[in-house]
């Protein structure tokens, strides 16, 4: 009989009970198109500012960074081995380690920068989430767009460094800085071409700016570490791309947070409408209930369970179409490694859940205004 | 037996303090058909929700068989609705996106015994000539007809008690006229039952008579 009073209710008030599950669902809709997009969005963001490149420079204390940045022979040299010791660390906020090896060169009868680099997996790299640089393979080349230029090569073509042969993988787009004088080959290879094997000049990280805090916040926490793991190196910031990082990671989070806080506050409301609504149109049935000897808990239980029969259709339909919106309208257009914007299934029960207890919450208030009706009172009512 | 000890239910109303019922002490044997007539206003619905463990009256007390009834819990109180007392009321108070069957066995479904309820739903309606409405909404009945499912309702739970507040007060004569006989039927086969109104055509068929002016109970000849 319970749930035959909840269907037959639901059925003779099927324009309200409609009413009830559209706008449920019209809310899961806003809410998954909302969480859905901005957590893609969010990621493309990401990947647009990490394309900016690596923010951290580390380097021994007793270095110059200046005759690192004028790439002079005054150089500080240290092992290899102080970038695996960091990238095998999850206690940093920085990672995507790069060792390089630096020095100024005659080539094509002009002075460019010979760069080995050494990507050094971090744990925790996926296919998803990795290196903004690339490993090169040995004897491949990556041009920077004036060294291309002055080498007067496209790619797939090979160059002489220093007496070895490299094939040209690729030349990287103009960028304004010494990078693009570089000449970019296999750590081994270059530091095998200069005599300096297993020694680097710099350390290229990526600090990533999540835990919390301010921006100096994450910042301090990472020298503290640093000073912890690898004593004796300092840190230098390139502040305009960590800002640029921080600033972007907060827009998207606070719009995604403060709109889906929105949207709940909203549904709260309409339930709580409609629930008061229900509540004072069957008024005479709760009393004739109470008149049979029925107890508030069965009275309470049949709105409690229709609210929730109806979030559950309303949450399942509304992640359908919310997810689906998502997909067709940002897919086009957002930015992405290995994964384009697509249903995340494993939000589903989430949202049922979410909506469930959202519907509850919301019921709250009529549901007090139920227990508290005197039915004595309706009963006599003229 | 049911026992009113000098019970006083008083409302506000307006900033004044209405007494609905004053001090009334009335006792009611088991088996007894008791009329109980008084003008709108009097406090006969109140008399009859109090005695049914619907509303607490102000002081005094209602005892079911020596058991104060506003002593004990609200689930106490639930019991005692559900398997001693029957209301009829003058609005029905009909669910209306139930049908009849499922309307007349309600009250055995909501306290768990659904078993035989629809044999015995159907049962009623046959003895209260609405057996062919049973799959019919109480929209779709005549007034004299809603009324009879209200009544068949009350009694599915075999309650001891029934309280009637002004149930003929929406019906023609004859149909008035059915659910007197009716409600005489149940007294003879032992039930209890409370009559309250204002028509004088319903004065004779109880056994003994009161009479309620302005919340003060006086018995009638």
């Amino acid at each position: 009989m319970f749930f035959r009073l909840i269907v037959r209710q639901a059925r003779q008030k099927w324009g309200i009970s409609c009413l009830l599950f559209f706008a449920m669902a019209s809310l899961v809709v806003l809410y998954v198109y909302l969480r859905n997009s901005t957590q893609f969005t969010n990621r493309a963001m990401q990947i647009i500012m990490k394309n900016m490149g690596h923010n951290l420079v580390l380097l021994p204390e007793e270095a110059n960074a200046l005759d690192t940045y004028r790439c002079t022979d005054e150089q500080v040299l240290f092992s290899d081995e102080a970038t695996r010791t960091l990238a095998k660390h999850r206690g940093l906020n920085s990672k995507y380690y790069v060792s390089t090896l630096q020095k100024l060169v005659p080539l094509g009868g002009t002075k460019l920068l010979l760069t080995g680099i050494e990507p050094v997996k971090s744990p925790g790299e996926t296919r998803e989430k990795r290196n903004p640089i690339s490993p090169l393979g040995p004897g491949r080349a990556r041009l920077g767009a004036e060294a291309a230029r002055a080498l007067g090569v496209k790619t797939e073509k090979e160059i002489a460094v220093l007496g070895s042969s490299f094939r040209v993988e690729e030349i990287v787009p103009e960028r304004g800085t010494l990078d693009d004088y570089r000449v970019y080959i296999p750590l081994g290879d270059c530091q095998k071409l200069l005599g300096r094997e297993g020694r680097i000049n710099m350390i290229l990280a990526f600090e990533c700016l999540h835990g919390g805090g301010t921006l100096s916040d994450v910042e301090a926490r990472q020298r503290r570490n640093l000073a912890k793991i690898l004593p004796g190196f300092k840190q230098i910031t390139k502040t305009d791309i960590s800002r640029g990082r921080f600033m972007a990671r907060l827009t998207t989070q606070r719009y995604l947070y403060y709109l889906l806080g929105l949207v709940l506050c909203i549904t709260v409301v309409v339930i709580a409408i409609t629930g008061l609504q229900e509540v004072s149109e069957r008024r005479q049935e709760a009393g004739i209930m109470v008149a049979m000897g029925t107890s508030y808990l069965y009275i309470v239980g049949l709105y409690v369970v229709k609210i929730l029969l109806v979030a559950l259709l309303a949450s399942a339909a509304g992640f359908l179409a919310g997810s689906g919106l998502s997909v067709w309208l940002t897919r086009p257009f957002l930015v992405f490694q290995t994964q384009p914007v697509s249903i995340v299934w494993g939000h589903l029960p989430k949202v049922m859940l979410l909506t469930c207890i959202v519907a509850v919450v919301a019921e709250i208030i009529p549901m007090i205004k139920l227990v508290r009706m005197d039915p004595s009172a309706i009963l006599t009512e003229e | 037996m049911l026992r009113m000890r000098e019970v006083t239910r008083a409302y506000a109303r307006e900033g004044e303090t209405v007494r609905a019922l004053d001090g009334v002490s009335l006792t009611i044997d088991e088996g007894e058909f008791l009329v109980i007539q008084g003008a709108s206003g009097s406090g006969k619905s109140t008399l009859l929700l109090a005695l049914g463990g619907m509303l607490r009256p102000t002081a005094g007390d209602v005892l079911h068989r020596g058991t104060s009834v506003y002593s004990q819990s609200s689930a106490w109180r639930n019991r005692y609705r559900r398997s001693t007392v029957g209301f009829v009321f003058q609005r029905f108070f009909l669910i209306p996106y139930l049908t009849v069957l499922d309307n007349i066995r309600m009250p055995l479904c909501v306290r768990h015994s659904p078993r035989g309820a629809t044999a015995k739903a159907t049962a009623l309606a046959e003895g209260l000539q609405i057996s062919k409405r049973l799959g019919h909404r109480p929209s779709e009945l005549s007034v004299g007809e809603q009324q009879r499912v209200a009544m068949a309702r009350a009694l599915v739970g075999d309650p001891g008690i029934i309280l009637a507040d002004e149930p003929t007060g929406n019906l023609d004569a004859v149909n008035a006229k059915i659910l007197a006989e009716r409600l005489g039927e149940e007294n003879r086969r032992g039930r209890t039952v409370v009559l309250v109104t204002h028509d004088p055509a319903l004065m004779d068929i109880g056994s003994r008579k009161l009479r309620l002016t302005s919340g003060k109970i006086e018995d009638l000849p």
